[in-house]
């Protein structure tokens, strides 16, 4: 018999397991087809089919009411598409046994299914699972008797929820309080797919029409490659990147460019963004080559409501960092795409950012006071630059914003440990200038590097890291000091995220998406900068707390009020050309049609 | 688009975020305490003539210990070895000088550890103008010069916050003094040891 005698002791009146069934659709809301649910000590069983599902939850979802689930924000968002309140006290199951698997091998995977065969608890099989979930994917109408199979499988999500929480609650990570904070995170990340980003519904259709993009993607190159000349046209018609050509653009540039081990132009898509950084000249070669390379098709996840909605994975990352699907989700790596982000009529949108998080971090964690004296300026990456007469002495983010980002690349490459050479390579200046900014970084830093080399010794030593508010990652699987060394930052960052995303759902207001480093709200015109300070001030206070106190983080915010789009200066170009294209293609298709019709 | 970095929160709405921030510093927790963890590891530390020449480095305030040193030509480099009080004589009669050195543990800014062995018995004005970098750098960044015309060092010191304090490895003297030259052979306590019966033998063959 199992022990359930730690849950059914949690000081809520009822405790229930539930589970959503629904017919996943591309950037739609919810098409809920079923809900399954139990009460722990009173054994209430619900299992209803859609058409009885009422315009209110069927349970209480008061503070009294404890909510179990395996990866609640899609429970949550299939609450939210069926107008439910969302219940006060969630734990989501996932991020609990990801933290405690977390940098292990787990043979069975991370999923329900997995975490029920790590504990030994008896579940369906994966074959059955799996037939069960391509039915529901295949939509509507179910018969009678797919409905009863359907019905009957929600409650296989359902019944050893209790179980495994309470192998959960035995584990030594766990800590209630924490296990609260991060179900109210997925709840929030749930009105956050549930709400989705307003884009441009003018340009959405043509983007997502094969034709369309197919033209635009093969009519941007000539354009776009007359700046470069790395492009070579054959007999067909086809564009094709050529590396001699890249490689004489190299040398046109004088850019020492990285080189694979075969001694190719090293083009993978990090090398490009950091190479870029420096040569910012680069960013809409690299912006064309992501378009012509990598999206063959745009899968942006976009609903007929004209919102970008896709799964955000919270907790995801070895970090614990949200990482949605990139091809989906607005804010992927083609930034130019990032200027459909547009608010609808009387609509604002407001991107809101913490300044140089990663390096304020760095300093605290590492009590490293010349880091921390740094972000103090306002510009740390700038006020680097001047120790090496690299910026004049008036120079700041705002009158110097190349500098800024060059020298970002310094700070952050150093801090991930970057060579000379590739330091020299990013920045376009010589092996020894490099070495010495290196040299420079690892002795005025000198506290940050000693305790990140204790603080590898000490995780591989343990074979533990922790992060302020509980996240946990072994060493088992991750051995590379690099990561290791960085991980505390990146873990922190997210424990911060998640503090500010729940102190600014708390105060009401409209979340619509986070970035690792950034909230994006909406709200209407004449409210946004008043929910602009709030979220704001829910950032700020969110550091201090998983900072001690003693250091806040700093926040840029920019507010994109209707009629006008959000834009991203390193994609300006590439949309400027993308809509051109658009616009060509169109009257082509007008003038054929006209031909046809004569 | 507009864009502003002035946070001006309207404190009437946001309150209620006094209350919130103390139910979240409950689930805080500290880091763990990993000061010194990567110490453990240091099995080894350099013993070196000088630091490297225009090096700016730190010299630790505390460790200074005078030690007995051979202090010999190894193929092209100059070696350290250690010895004990016992073998001063023993050596002293196979035609090892054997002399009093002031060791110095100095700290570069990347991190870089090693220790300097100063002869203290000698009057030469490289060896002097040496020591005098070494004990300047208990209290600031310095780097030597190598003077040739004068044939002495000069000392430079770093200018102001262009380093940080130095940060010394966690290791107790005795530990120091163990990872430079016990665990490394070169630490001549007895008539058995290797160096010693191999000097010996050189010095029969003679």
């Amino acid at each position: 018999m199992t022990n359930l005698s730690s849950v059914v002791a949690l000081p809520f009146a009822e405790i229930w397991a539930e589970d959503f069934e629904w017919v996943p659709k591309l950037g739609e809301r919810h098409d809920v087809v079923c809900y399954g649910a139990r009460e722990l000590r009173s054994g209430r069983t619900l299992r209803l089919w859609r058409d009885q599902l009422g315009p209110t939850s069927p349970n209480r979802t008061d503070d009294q009411a404890l909510f179990l689930s395996f990866v609640f924000n899609a429970e949550g968002a299939s609450r939210l598409s069926l107008g439910w309140q969302l219940p006060a006290k969630v734990i989501d199951l996932s991020p609990l046994f990801r933290c405690v698997v977390n940098g292990r091998i787990v043979p069975q995977g991370k999923g329900l299914l997995g975490a029920l065969a790590y504990y030994g608890i008896p579940s369906i099989d994966a074959v059955y699972k799996e037939k069960i979930r391509k039915l529901i994917m295949r939509g509507w109408p179910f018969t009678s008797e797919e409905k009863a199979e359907i019905l009957k499988y929600v409650m296989t999500d359902v019944d050893p929820l209790f179980e495994l929480f309470s192998r959960l609650m035995a584990e030594p990570e766990f800590d209630l309080g924490t296990a609260l904070h991060w179900g109210e995170f997925v709840a929030v990340s749930a009105q956050m797919e549930h709400r989705g980003v307003p884009l441009d519904m003018e340009i959405i259709p043509d983007l997502l029409d094969k034709k369309a993009w197919a033209y635009v993607r093969d009519a941007v190159v000539p354009k776009i490659n007359a700046q470069y000349d790395v492009y070579v046209q054959d007999k067909a018609g086809e564009w094709h990147f050529k590396n001699e050509k890249f490689d004489a653009l190299c040398a046109r540039l004088s850019i020492d460019w990285p080189r694979t081990e075969t001694g190719k132009p090293d083009l993978r898509q990090k090398t490009l963004k950091s190479m870029c950084q420096a040569f910012p000249e680069l960013e809409s070669l690299r912006q064309l080559r992501h378009a012509r390379d990598k999206m063959r098709k745009i899968k942006l996840a976009v609903g007929s409501d004209g919102r970008n909605r896709t799964v955000l994975w919270p907790f995801k990352a070895k970090t614990s960092r949200t990482q949605p699907k990139a091809a989906e989700w607005i804010f992927s790596p083609a930034v130019w795409l990032r200027s459909l982000l547009k608010p609808g009529p009387g609509r604002a949108v407001a991107y809101i950012d913490w300044s140089s998080m990663h390096f304020l971090i760095a300093g605290v964690l590492s009590n490293c006071q010349p880091m921390i004296d740094l972000y103090a300026t306002g510009s740390p990456y700038v006020e680097f630059a001047k120790r090496f007469d690299m910026a004049p002495a008036a120079a700041t983010k705002k009158t110097h914003p190349e500098i800024h980002d060059s020298y970002k690349t310094v700070l952050l490459g150093a801090q991930y440990t970057m060579q000379e050479v590739t330091l020299s390579q990013r920045l376009g200046i010589s092996t020894f200038a490099a070495h010495e900014m290196l040299n420079q970084h690892r002795g005025l830093f000198r506290a940050y590097w000693a305790w990140s080399e204790d603080w590898i010794a000490h995780s591989l030593d343990t074979g533990v890291m922790r992060s302020p508010m509980g996240w946990t990652c072994h060493t088992d699987t991750e051995r590379n000091a690099r990561s290791i060394g960085n991980w505390p930052i990146q873990a922190v960052e997210a424990d911060i995220m998640r503090l500010a995303c729940v102190l600014t759902a708390r105060r009401g207001i409209e979340l619509i998406g986070c970035v690792h480093d950034a909230l994006v709200i909406e709200s209407a015109i004449e409210q946004i900068d008043e929910d602009v300070a709030i979220t704001r001030e829910c950032m700020r206070r969110a550091s201090r707390i998983v900072l001690n106190s003693e250091h806040e983080l700093r926040t840029d915010a920019t507010i994109v009020k209707y009629p006008d789009r959000y834009t991203d200066k390193r994609g300006v170009e590439m949309w400027g050309e993308v809509i051109r294209l658009l616009e060509q293609y169109h009257q082509l298709q007008r003038q054929k049609d006209v031909a046809a019709n004569a | 688009m507009a864009t502003d970095d002035t946070p001006t929160a309207k404190l009437t709405v946001v309150e209620g975020l006094d209350e919130d921030e103390i139910e979240f510093k409950k689930l805080r927790r500290d880091l763990p305490g990993v000061k010194g963890a990567s110490a453990v590891g240091i099995v080894s530390i350099t013993v070196g003539r000088k630091p490297e020449e225009n090096e700016f480095f730190r010299t630790h305030p505390d460790f200074m210990p005078i030690i007995p040193i051979v202090n010999i030509e190894v193929g092209m480099e100059r070696q350290f070895f250690a010895v004990t009080d016992n073998m001063v004589v023993a050596l002293a009669g196979i035609g090892i000088t054997v002399s009093d050195h002031r060791l110095y543990m100095i700290v570069t800014p990347r991190g870089a550890v090693r220790v300097i062995p100063i002869n203290v018995e000698s009057d030469n004005e490289y060896i002097r103008s040496k020591e005098i970098g070494l004990i300047e750098g208990t209290r600031q960044w310095v780097r030597l010069y190598s003077d040739r015309e004068n044939r002495n060092y000069k000392v430079f010191p770093a200018p102001v916050g262009r380093f940080s304090d130095p940060i010394w490895p966690e290791l107790k003297h005795a530990k120091i003094f163990r990872v430079a030259f016990r665990d490394k052979g070169r630490l001549v306590d007895s008539p058995n040891h290797p160096l010693f019966l191999k000097w010996a033998a050189r010095d029969k063959s003679k």
